[in-house]
């Protein structure tokens, strides 16, 4: 039972969605760079925050080429005197293979951060990809929430520790998921270096032909299932994209310093490699 | 900064993402046609843990052509059988579309005792069922901290009326201007913790545009809830973004509201929002 506890709730929030709905085009457009190689950042909201900020939810779409591996990086950048003089907060979201916004496709991979984030900052997004063409239709949706009016019921953060990323590569760690409802071997992604109250997890895609096929799969740690952070279920399809189902707040976690976060997977037929790999997104 | 707060976890978590990937997944849970009650489906048997936050998701609940209006109630039978009685009433599932994987999620802070069994039984006011009807849950219990983790033991419904499975009319404003604010039943019977709210559906030929909702009170939108977006289908079908749970103090006897505005062309939503208050 929980009340004993008082209610709260957070005073203040932000998004980007824009004035006049849309299918295809709510938040911003960030363009990846091509080849490896860092794209121009781009603001994600029209100004600096007006309200110290405790929890963001970033979502991903659009960041996929049909018959190609994609494999993409995501940067989330902050300037604390709201300019443009940017310096990353979160390294390396993987985002590739993310569908595109059109009938019956929203947007399906996001993260979840209860991290501090002053206000008067200016928030933005830059990318990269591994492809020698960029995506064209990618979308990047933002929503700040601030000020929680019981600071001791909400646990936040005020860093990312980045787990299994080459950069290098735009890719995260490759993993094997097992064939038709048998889960693959626990693979680590890293090992953390902070205690983390909250995880985050995502894809970044299989490979040039991408089987039609879903799958499971699950972060762990000791070849165990981290209670807090569920099963996700991830749809691939033939055009190269994916579509992730799991959404349901932060991934509160304990998580001590030194400790193999792990991801394993299952197939609804015969798997294929995560050539694009996973990464893991701790807070702390 | 909140760093000399430790962190938490919950320490049990179970779904009915089981077994062998398919697509879509989740429980094939069969509307009754014409306002009648279907048979009620168990979602997760006789529960192993206390658990604390549940969420629910609906995909399927539509039809081409026509007005495929829904409410599921989520049951529980405490004994873990299927001795079945109403836990929530009446989440407003219309329209939630069977294509893309996309579903329509509630999230609830609720507490249900180890031991219940949880199903799920879904009506239409169509009289033709749905072909693929899918619920999904995700169950979360015993957070390490439980100071830091609000949950209620009731949930309350605001707006629907059952007899012909739709939630309160709303008519969205145009090309980015909001409507004015829709009152949503009563007003509410508790302090609420947290709260969500849905759609229903517009018609039998439902224009293909997008929409933004707002929850409300006193017509200002409500703080720390974060605006909803749907996008309809010409083929009566609808999507919506996520947005987790929407933690909130509400206080008993406030009047609760909804707005929506519309990328062109608004239609009326004469199947409805509907709100759920955690209390």
């Amino acid at each position: 039972m929980g009340l004993m506890v008082e209610p709260w709730y957070f005073a203040n929030y932000v998004d980007n969605l824009g004035a006049t709905p849309s299918l295809t085009v709510p938040g911003v457009n960030v363009v990846p760079g091509t080849s490896n190689a860092d794209g121009t950042a781009l603001a994600l909201l029209p100004a600096a925050l007006t309200f110290d900020v405790h929890y963001i939810m970033v979502g991903f779409a659009g960041y996929f080429v049909t018959g190609s591996a994609a494999y993409c990086l995501a940067d989330i950048l902050v300037d604390p005197a709201g300019g443009t003089a940017w310096k990353s907060l979160i390294d390396d979201l993987v985002c590739g293979y993310t569908d595109g916004l059109t009938t019956n496709i929203d947007i399906y991979t996001w993260y979840h951060f209860p991290i501090l984030i002053e206000s008067g900052t200016n928030l933005a997004c830059r990318m990269r990809t591994s492809h020698t063409v960029a995506p064209s239709g990618g979308r990047v949706v933002i929503y700040a929430y601030g000020n929680p009016t019981r600071p001791d019921a909400w646990w936040f953060g005020s860093g990312v520790e980045t787990l299994g990323i080459t950069a290098a590569t735009s890719k995260g760690t490759s993993v094997t998921p097992g064939n038709t409802g048998v889960m693959g071997s626990w693979t680590t992604i890293g090992t953390s270096t902070a205690r983390y109250g909250a995880i985050e997890w995502g894809p970044n895609g299989t490979d040039a032909t991408a089987a039609t096929i879903q799958y499971y799969f699950q972060l762990g740690r000791n070849n165990v299932q981290i209670p807090g952070a569920p099963t996700k279920s991830i749809f691939v399809g033939t055009a190269e994209s994916l579509r992730m189902s799991a959404c349901y707040g932060p991934s509160w976690c304990d998580i001590p310093s030194g400790s193999a976060i792990q991801v394993r997977g299952t197939a609804s037929g015969t798997a294929e490699v995560w050539a694009g790999g996973f990464g893991v997104y701790g807070v702390y | 900064m909140s760093l000399i707060v430790t962190p938490w976890s919950f320490a049990n978590e179970v779904d009915n993402l089981t077994g062998t990937p398919a697509s879509p997944w989740g429980t094939t849970v069969t509307p009754g046609t014409s306002n009648a009650d279907g048979t009620a489906v168990a979602l997760l048997t006789s529960l192993g843990f206390d658990v604390h936050y549940l969420v629910v998701a609906f995909q399927g609940m539509n039809i081409s052509l026509a007005a495929f209006y829904a409410l599921a109630d989520i049951l529980v039978d405490p004994a873990g059988g299927t001795a079945w009685r109403t836990f929530i009433d009446d989440l407003v599932v219309g329209y939630a579309t069977d294509g893309g994987n996309c579903w329509t999620r509630y999230h609830f802070p609720v507490w249900i005792k180890s031991g219940t069994s949880v199903g799920c039984r879904i009506r239409t006011s169509h009289t033709v069922t749905a072909t693929n009807p899918r619920v999904h849950i995700y169950a979360f219990g015993n957070p390490s901290k439980p100071q830091m983790w609000w949950c209620g033991s009731r949930v309350e419904t605001l707006g629907v009326t059952a007899a012909s499975s739709i939630g309160t009319s709303v008519t969205p404003g145009n090309a980015g201007v909001f409507g004015t604010w829709a009152n949503i039943g009563a007003v509410t019977g508790a302090r609420y913790g947290a709260i969500q709210y849905g759609t229903n559906g517009t018609d039998s030929s439902a224009l293909g545009v997008q929409y933004h909702f707002q929850l409300g009170y006193n017509n200002i939108q409500l703080p720390g809830s974060p605006t909803m977006r749907v996008s309809m289908a010409t083929t009566e079908n609808c999507w919506t973004t996520p947005m987790g749970p929407i933690w909130c103090d509400i206080p008993q006897g406030e009047q609760l509201q909804i707005r929506g505005t519309c990328s062109g062309v608004a239609e009326a939503w004469a199947g409805g929002l509907a709100i759920y208050g955690v209390y």
